[in-house]
């Protein structure tokens, strides 16, 4: 099919996860991305996981996960050459999706004010830790850092014990979603009405944004919420599960545990006077001899197949065999010069039901000639003067 | 300046409910989009009657469910109709604002549109047009795809929960709906991929968006290291890779914390000036990041000593004036007088009908020549029936009158004699 995203190129440049992921999002709906890297290359590339904890650029999962659906050229954007060739690349972009820090574009007379005079249609989306102004605006800052300052790390973890971030890097990630969402609605607006602006995307407030009723608890009624809930998972097998019991499913969640029996005896409760927490207090002994007689997998599908809303704790390998991931294709193999085939994670969206296309991540500035021949005012000669200078690696 | 917001002309009929797709409806209308937040008496929105006491001052009030403030955060810039879809009559005045609107957001378990015969392919029957955004627990289709779950559900489905957690207690484990969120800014922005799409194709189309992929998206890089090693990765906890020292350190007075993370060498020598501690950058212990990997109990315990002796705010000016990645923990009210969201204007000031003046989050990104701050606040249960009615169906007094007679139309909630809904589909 046709992908939403078709004929629109990006330019992407930065370091890291969030500028990375909103591109791999726009990428997999087809857009052409340009990424831009430093002659070293990007720094997940040093990040790793890498297999056998050797390092290796060209074979770092992360950076392999979210380079996806993109090309490479790695410019030395502090030279008047480098900042040239990055000039006559944006002029074919629809969008940059960068991360540096704020002024670092400016400085090398690449920013949004120095292009947009010739480019009145050109969308920017400046993906920073704080935004490009107010008082942290220069503040230093990572994952934890982030998740601290953006009042998640407040409700996470046992009370009696430090408090915990989240893993996979939520905050950056939610970086990128925010980029992709700000960068969609301005490119809608250029569409519309033929003009492209900057976009500011501050992840801390895409964190104090995401909060589910911390805030609101606090501006309604003046409490101070903080981590309570760390939850004690259900043992099986092979594994952990977990419930979240609403009222009006209680008596299908005792009828699970119980059994039959229990429900001609009398001794399944009515459902509405109950609260989640008594539940499970009272009924633990009954829900671990259920639960230790069988896989965490097929005590989920019992729970679920009884209308009872369960969980597994899934670990990778859960995720790469799962049937339900299988049904709907949300895996791709793909093949990688120097890492080989791999199963990536897909797009979380289906378009009438059509499978997106992807190719793996890039190597490094392995598509410098073409992009260069192909969207550059460079010669063949050129082109390699610039990469003899060290310009372009 | 009268340039129109990026989505002005666009209708949405969001059946959202709880969180996720509430959200997603939010973030269009904030763009300027016709956002029409479809419940029934019956039927409202879940969190209008599971408040969880979240109203003004403790007060729940005559019109509770106008004051449930999960509720009124997440709605705001939107208009309100209720409709018993169940009802022929609610249903044959959906179908023909489907035909005068543009997309059709939905967060119901996979059976209940089918159920209500509003089916993504009745919808594009009646108008060829129409972008229907499904934004389900596991997609429309697969074994589990007819599973029940919550936010927390998917968090330990999709992988997160493996992830996330003290290294050294397997037993618990962590969560709190971050999918919601995520899912609900990826779903909200699909849709506007799906306009570009239509624009280009001329006809709708069904967006099936799977929260639990959403949430494995996150942990994407740990699957593909799994695929890459045959390993599974551990967890973390609060520990960066390739940052060492880094983590969660306790300050000065009870329950405060701060977070920082030492990148590389040049991050360890400024944290030792910062310590006043210049001594530590020759001690062999600590002077390269594999080494101070090794002796990170150490480490922890020299850095904890230290940052106890601060207030969590002045040590995080202390290490950042020495460009150390650092950040308190912040809780609820110190998020609320934060200077940087303070002097940002993050913070939205509404005039709520039923709760009052109240400040509510704004939002992650900022647009140049677009202000999306809040319009309008959320609307109250059925406020804008009437509105909505006459002005897109050419609806008149005598037809208001006789749909609120017949229960398809109201301003109520129907309640259940233990004051919980009525009726308890999802």
């Amino acid at each position: 099919m046709t992908r939403p995203l078709d004929g629109l190129t990006i330019l992407e440049t930065g370091q890291g996860i969030s500028a990375a992921y909103c591109a791999l999002l726009m990428g997999a709906l087809g857009a052409d991305v340009i990424k831009v890297e430093p002659l070293g290359g990007d720094e997940t590339r040093r990040l790793g996981p890498f297999p056998e904890d050797i390092p290796d650029r060209e074979r770092s999962a992360l950076f392999l996960t979210l380079n996806r659906n993109k090309r490479s050229i790695a410019i030395d954007l502090d030279t008047a050459t480098g900042q040239e060739l990055f000039r006559q690349l944006a002029r074919h972009a629809g969008l940059v999706v960068e991360n540096h820090a704020p002024g670092y574009m400016a400085a090398r007379h690449i920013g949004y004010q120095d292009l947009a005079g010739d480019l009145p249609a050109l969308v920017w989306t400046a993906i920073t830790p704080f935004g490009q102004d107010g008082p942290y605006r220069d503040y230093a800052a990572t994952e934890v850092t982030l998740f601290a300052l953006g009042g998640m790390m407040n409700l996470v973890g046992d009370i009696e014990r430090e408090p915990l971030m989240f893993g996979g890097r939520p905050s950056l990630h939610s970086a990128g979603v925010y980029g992709f969402s700000a960068a969609m609605i301005a490119l809608e607006m250029a569409e519309t009405c033929g003009t492209g602006q900057f976009v500011d995307v501050a992840v801390f407030e895409g964190l104090a944004a995401s909060h589910f009723q911390a805030l609101v608890d606090y501006e309604y009624r003046g409490l101070v919420r903080r981590r309570t809930e760390v939850r004690m998972p259900i043992p099986t097998l092979d594994g952990f599960i977990s419930f979240t019991v609403q009222a009006h499913q209680y008596q299908d969640f005792q009828r699970l545990i119980l059994g039959e029996r229990a429900v001609k005896e009398g001794q399944v409760d009515d459902a509405v006077a109950r609260d989640r927490n008594r539940t499970e207090g009272e009924m633990d002994t009954e829900i671990l001899v259920w639960s230790v007689q069988q896989t965490k997998y097929d005590a989920y599908r019992a729970a679920q197949s009884a209308r009872v809303p369960a969980a597994f704790i899934a670990d990778a390998r859960d995720l790469l065999g799962s049937p339900q991931y299988q049904a709907r294709d949300y895996f791709v193999t793909l093949d990688h010069p120097d890492a080989g085939p791999l199963i990536y994670p897909g797009f979380p969206a289906k378009f009438d039901g059509a499978a997106w296309e992807w190719a793996a991540a890039p190597r490094l500035s392995q598509h410098a000639d073409e992009i260069l021949l192909g969207l550059t005012d460079l010669s063949a000669d050129e082109v390699a003067e610039v990469k003899a200078a060290g310009v372009v690696r | 300046m009268n340039r129109p917001l990026p989505l002005e002309g666009i209708r949405i009929l969001d059946l959202g409910q709880f969180w996720a797709a509430p959200s997603a409806g939010r973030a269009w209308a904030d763009a300027g989009a016709d956002v029409i937040k479809v419940e029934s008496q019956a039927r409202p929105d879940p969190l209008r009657i599971q408040a969880r006491g979240i109203y003004p001052d403790h007060q729940a009030g005559e019109d509770h469910w106008n004051r449930s403030g999960m509720v009124n955060e997440r709605n705001r810039n939107k208009r309100s109709l209720t409709l018993d879809l169940t009802h022929p009559r609610g249903h044959e005045i959906f179908m023909r604002l489907v035909n005068v609107s543009d997309v059709v957001s939905q967060n119901y378990s996979r059976r209940v549109m089918p159920s209500l015969g509003l089916d993504y392919e009745t919808l594009a029957a009646a108008n060829p047009q129409i972008i229907m955004v499904s934004i389900l627990s596991q997609g429309l289709e697969g074994p589990e795809s007819d599973y029940v779950s919550y936010g927390q559900n998917l968090e330990q489905l999709g992988g997160i929960s493996y992830f996330s957690g003290y290294p050294d207690d397997w037993n618990h484990t962590v969560g709190f709906a971050l999918p919601d969120p995520l899912a609900g800014v990826t779903a909200a922005f699909s849709l506007l991929a799906a306009l570009r799409h239509r624009e280009r194709t001329g006809r709708g189309l069904h967006v099936d968006f799977s929260q639990r992929e959403a949430a494995s998206l996150v942990v994407g890089d740990a699957l593909v290291e799994y695929s890459l090693t045959g390993a599974s990765p551990r967890r973390l906890g609060n520990h960066e890779p390739g940052a060492f020292p880094s983590g969660c350190y306790p300050c000065a007075g009870e329950d405060r914390w701060i977070t920082l993370s030492v990148r590389n060498d040049q991050d360890w020598g400024r944290l030792c000036r910062a310590m006043l501690r210049p001594a530590l950058v020759d001690d062999p212990r600590f002077m390269t990041l594999i080494a101070r990997k090794r002796h990170s109990d150490e480490l922890d315990a020299v850095i904890s000593e230290w940052t106890a002796q601060y207030e969590h705010h002045a040590l995080l000016a202390l290490l950042q004036d020495n460009g150390i990645s650092a950040g308190a923990l912040l809780n609820p009210r110190e998020l609320f007088q934060d200077p940087h969201l303070r002097t940002r204007g993050f913070w939205e000031r509404v005039e709520d009908p039923s709760a009052g003046t109240q400040e509510y989050y704004g939002r992650g990104y900022r647009l140049s020549l677009a202000p999306l701050g809040t319009r309008a606040p959320a609307p109250t249960l059925g406020q804008h029936n009437r509105e909505i009615l006459g002005e897109l169906l050419g609806m008149g007094t005598d037809e208001f009158e006789e749909l609120e007679r017949g229960g398809v139309i109201g301003t109520r909630p129907l309640l259940s004699e233990s004051g919980g809904m009525a009726g308890s589909r999802r």
